[in-house]
């Protein structure tokens, strides 16, 4: 009797790369010959060099988010759009690096219009929810208000102007930066858990305020595990859009 | 039952080098490569590695303390540079006041990393340095000096986080290879 049982746990059965002779599934090494297991191509690019890469990719973003959010003389239309295009010229750049790999971030394999719609919906709530709490906070904590619009009021399209470039762009190019080439890269390195950990932590504090990284890891955190379960990032860019997009809306409404 | 009999029960004992359950029958350990039916050369040469691997492992450990010790030396410097900035500037008290509390959070987080990094030493180190260098980067625009500053222990802490990560790396494959968690 114990011996049905036995036969019966016995895992599934593959086969060595090497000899052919059936081995247990995750064998690291076949139990026959000896020859590692290990898929070759997974070691093509070390974990040192993915992380020097990362840390150059980090330090463009850095700069730049840094000369745009804290230099006075950049603080104007013109410099926050050439800021913003590059930007997502360095997400495209790095996401395309391994582009034969990340590909099939780009492919939404199981599109499901209720999930969409769902995923929509949550982030339009936390987003009135958050910049209620944020505006409280900084009105009586800092005693000062500050909005978005301000700064393109003056042009022609304002409220057009400002939608692309605070909901469309970031949507589109933050969840390529960081959730596409990012967290794809770091996943080579570290498990799931610790990638999605870092990429929502540098994206967080790449925000450089204080008050939004109580709300920006949690945020970060959801889209990096929406990105791993769904395998596909345009579900992180809706949420993100949604997000911004209710931001932006709720300022026009409010200043107009 | 008498069928079940006819084919051998596969014996299960335990890879003389990595402890994981192996089957008699096999030839290889396949979880990390011990020749079980090799010659005693073929399996002293396989110690004599593995010796050598956990050596490395050690040595890669001791770099991934140090490195966790310099994000609290970090949240050190954190406290008293917000302690000194609050008694001894020239602004006003409100202005002070938020700098006080930035520098103290700022010194909860990397205390935090640096509880983390015992645990989970490449996320909590690449998280630190990357924040130390934002702060670094955000000094040097407000005040350009401010690079030179301790330049020397910059370049030390840097060099530990560094090295840490690195180290983190090699650490997590040799863990892998010879099955320790």
């Amino acid at each position: 009797m114990t011996d049905i049982i036995l036969q019966q746990d016995l895992p599934e059965e593959y086969v060595c790369i090497q000899c052919s002779e059936p081995i247990a599934l995750n064998s690291r090494f076949c139990k026959h010959c000896g020859s590692t297991q290990k898929v070759e191509d997974e070691y093509t690019i070390s974990g040192w060099n993915r992380v020097k890469q990362a840390a150059l990719f980090y330090a463009f973003d850095i700069i730049i988010c840094a000369i745009a959010s804290f230099i006075d003389a950049f603080k104007t239309l013109t410099w926050s759009i050439i800021f913003d295009v590059l930007l997502a010229i360095i997400a495209i750049t790095f996401f395309c690096d391994n582009w034969s790999k990340n590909k099939s971030l780009l492919k939404w394999p199981d599109f499901s219009f209720l999930k969409l719609l769902g995923y929509g919906a949550g982030a339009i709530v936390t987003s009135l929810i958050v910049s209620y709490c944020v505006g409280w906070l900084n009105h009586t904590i800092f005693s000062k208000e500050f909005y978005y619009y301000g700064f393109y009021a003056n042009q022609k399209y304002a409220a057009l102007i400002m939608i692309f470039f605070t909901a469309v762009m970031p949507a589109l190019f933050e969840e390529l930066a960081y959730r596409g080439y990012l967290l794809q890269n770091l996943l080579g390195v570290a498990d799931h858990k610790q990638a999605i950990f870092i990429t929502s932590f540098l994206f967080a504090i790449l925000h450089m305020s204080f008050l939004s990284l109580f709300w920006l890891i949690p945020f970060a955190l959801l889209l990096g595990y929406i990105r791993i379960k769904e395998k596909t990032l345009w579900y992180g860019v809706f949420i993100h859009f949604c997000f911004n997009l209710t931001v932006c809306v709720m300022e026009l409404w409010k200043y107009r | 039952m008498e069928d079940n009999l006819s084919i051998p029960a596969t014996k299960a004992s335990f890879c003389s080098s990595c402890y994981t359950k192996v089957n008699e029958a096999d030839a290889y350990c396949d979880n990390c490569g011990y020749p079980l039916k090799g010659t005693e050369i073929e399996q002293q040469n396989f110690i004599t590695n593995r010796n050598v691997k956990e050596i490395d492992l050690e040595d890669y450990n001791k770099k991934i303390k140090s490195a966790g010790n310099a994000l609290y030396w970090v949240a050190i410097a954190c406290v008293l540079s917000g302690i000194i900035l609050y008694a001894t500037a020239a602004v006003d008290a409100e202005q002070k006041f938020a700098t006080l509390i930035t520098n103290l959070i700022l010194a909860i987080i990397f205390i935090a990393l640096g509880v983390w990094s015992r645990k989970k030493p490449f996320a909590a180190l690449v998280s630190g340095a990357c924040l130390y260098a934002i702060i670094l980067i955000l000094n040097a625009i407000q005040n350009p000096l401010s690079i030179i500053s301790g330049i020397i222990i910059k370049i030390i802490i840097i060099g530990a986080f560094i090295k840490g990560i690195r180290s983190a790396i090699e650490a997590e494959k040799i863990k892998k290879e010879l099955n320790i968690d």
